[in-house]
């Protein structure tokens, strides 16, 4: 790091656990990060995203020539850094994939509140799944989990490793689960066994709701936050029976991938960055304001960003107006 | 035939809310939406409440259960001073039988030459509404959606989160198969292995075959714990993936954050542009 305002590309993933930044080399081919950041978003996606542009600033000395934003809080980090392109993590996850090994064919991913399954062939998404309404089986659900076991998360996956014969879990609902370990934790089961039996039941939920009827190819990825458990690893293996593969920076590759769209499509258009600038963003204030609109029956939740107390954008509505809530129109 | 005529309007938030709190918990989303309608039209003060138990509305199959039982559900939820009033809708002995419960029903009111001409303006405006459907959307990508789902879903912008509106927004053209005539979808459904009992599914099925070669892709929509359209679902997943037809599927439910269907359309239009373009 250091070296003199390098040209990169800024990739943001504001999820809902957590909020990744990557800085990748524009001068190299493919996907070169020389820098990222892991945050905790902590429901504060504005907070973590100034964050994570400060440690940037202090952590070297970049010249930002291309802005990508994703995830679910795409839309705010996009209107905040003026992104120049703003895309769902799905194609993010399987672009940022495809540069590692255009060969991959299966991407297993579990990040904070929701789990995917991308299926590729010839370089091409051709199906995708995510969890629909619950979040169980995700990596706020494992959080819990080990806060609640008193392991910390880190270790989560090593203490799972050491078991001989895990428990069976229920896999179906958090709720169910957390009462079947309890009940096993009564019965002096070890502590490594449980663990080990709640990431089998993690693997066999999210292949039952997310795999049935698919055809899981080599090669397969597995990425997100919750990649870092090796026991979750070691379990896919095993009942997909075939190597698993964690890309070196598993843990912001939504950040990598929406990094390399960005740079495919200043190329593609021979535009300049709409970024505003680092110094700009972190200097200004910019506030979020959540709100019930009354202006109809629908009762839409509408979201305002404002900078320095100008309106800069809004959404939310069914009916698609893009107004302050103050103005008539 | 000289009634006042009350209805509803499109769902909302306050008429959801008037649903949610009151229907039994384990029903479906749109169930509870009609109860919604129903207390809100009651709040509004009438007499009389036209509810039709539809049994069958075609020769052969059955409605879903949810509907069968539709007037004793509703039963629950209005004051003893407003009349519910439910002819029973049974065409499993020809379709004929549907007229005649509802001119039977009509004679109570009216006199049979009234009935009978009421009866035939509303027969003129429903056939109105069952016209060949319309691509709706835009077709900026030149993209070709299929919706498969029940009317009463894909319908209600409200309920499915304004799918169309969305969907449009993102370039592409939609059309619903719950408004294929059954002229239409019965002959098409008649290459599938066997014929669905319920009618929406099989009008669902044979619209998903008349359409098969004609679309980049397929969106089944659904009630979230639909037990008929879990079934179906895992019906298109089988026929989609034959003939390499991509296939979303999305359940709907009381959520009122939109960027989780945002996020899958997206990506799911990605696909289908990416896939088209090799």
């Amino acid at each position: 790091m250091g070296s003199k305002s390098k040209p990169v590309y800024l990739g943001v993933d504001v999820g809902s656990v957590s909020t990744n930044f990557v800085l990748l080399d524009a001068e190299a081919a493919g996907a070169s990060v020389v820098w990222k950041k892991y945050l905790r978003t902590q429901g504060a996606p504005l907070v973590a995203l100034k964050t994570g542009l400060a440690h940037m600033a202090q952590e070297g000395s970049w010249r930002i020539v291309g802005v990508g934003a994703t995830g679910s809080g795409r839309e705010l980090a996009g209107v905040v850094l003026g992104a120049d392109v703003v895309k769902n993590e799905i194609t993010a996850h399987a672009t940022a994939a495809l540069s590692y090994d255009s060969n991959v064919s299966t991407i297993l991913e579990i990040g904070g509140q929701d789990s995917k399954l991308i299926i590729l062939r010839d370089g091409v998404v051709v199906d995708f799944a995510m969890n629909t309404v619950c979040a169980a089986g995700t990596g706020s659900f494992l959080d819990q989990q080990a806060h609640r076991l008193g392991i910390p998360i880190d270790e989560f996956g090593q203490v799972a490793l050491r078991s001989t014969s895990p428990v069976r879990i229920a896999g179906r609902c958090t709720v169910f689960a957390e009462s079947d370990m309890v009940h096993k934790q009564q019965l002096g089961v070890d502590i490594a066994d449980i663990v080990a039996g709640l990431c089998q039941a993690m693997v066999r939920n999210f292949l039952s709701s997310l795999a049935k009827g698919k055809e899981l190819l080599p090669t397969v990825f597995f990425q997100g936050g919750v990649a870092a458990n090796a026991g979750m690893r070691r379990f896919f293996e095993e009942t997909l029976a075939q190597p698993i593969y964690i890309p070196e920076h598993y843990d912001v590759m939504g950040a990598i991938g929406i990094a390399l769209l960005a740079a495919e499509a200043l190329a593609e258009g021979h535009k300049p960055t709409r970024f505003l600038g680092l110094e700009s963003v972190l200097r200004s204030e910019v506030a979020a304001q959540v709100y019930e609109c009354q202006r109809c029956p629908n009762a839409c939740e509408i979201s305002e960003i404002w900078r320095d107390g100008t309106f800069l954008a809004s959404w939310g509505a069914r009916c698609g107006r893009q107004g302050r809530a103050d103005q008539t129109s | 035939m000289g009634f006042e005529v009350i209805t509803s309007p499109p769902t909302n938030q306050e008429i959801l809310e008037l649903g949610l709190t009151a229907c039994v918990d384990g029903a479906c989303l749109p169930l509870k939406a009609f109860v919604g309608h129903v207390r809100f039209l009651v709040n509004r003060g009438l007499e009389l409440l036209f509810v039709p138990q539809a049994i069958s509305v075609v020769p052969g199959e059955y409605t879903c259960t949810n509907l069968l039982g539709l007037p004793d559900l509703v039963q629950q939820y209005i004051p003893s001073s407003v009349r519910l009033l439910s002819p029973a809708l049974d065409a499993r002995k020809g379709a004929g039988k549907i007229s005649f419960s509802y001119l039977r029903c009509g004679l109570e009111f009216a006199s049979a030459l009234r009935v009978l001409k009421a009866w035939q303006t509303a027969q003129a405006a429903q056939r109105q509404v069952d016209t060949a459907p319309k691509a709706n959307g835009s077709t900026g990508r030149g993209l070709n959606i299929l919706i498969l789902g029940p009317r009463y879903l894909t319908d209600d912008a409200y309920l499915n989160g304004d799918l169309m509106g969305k969907l449009a927004a993102l370039g592409v053209q939609v059309t619903a198969a719950a408004a294929f005539p059954d002229s239409i979808t019965l002959p098409a459904s008649r290459s599938l292995a066997k014929r669905p009992f319920w009618t929406s599914m099989r009008r669902s099925l044979g619209a998903l075959e008349h359409c098969l070669h004609r679309v980049d892709g397929v969106i089944s929509l659904a009630p979230f714990a639909c037990v008929a359209e879990a079934m179906q679902g895992v019906m298109v997943a089988e026929r989609t993936a034959k003939t390499e037809c991509a296939h979303l599927e999305l359940h709907v439910d009381e959520h009122s954050s939109p960027v989780g269907l945002v996020t899958r359309l997206e990506a799911f239009c990605d696909l289908l542009e990416r896939k088209r373009r090799g």
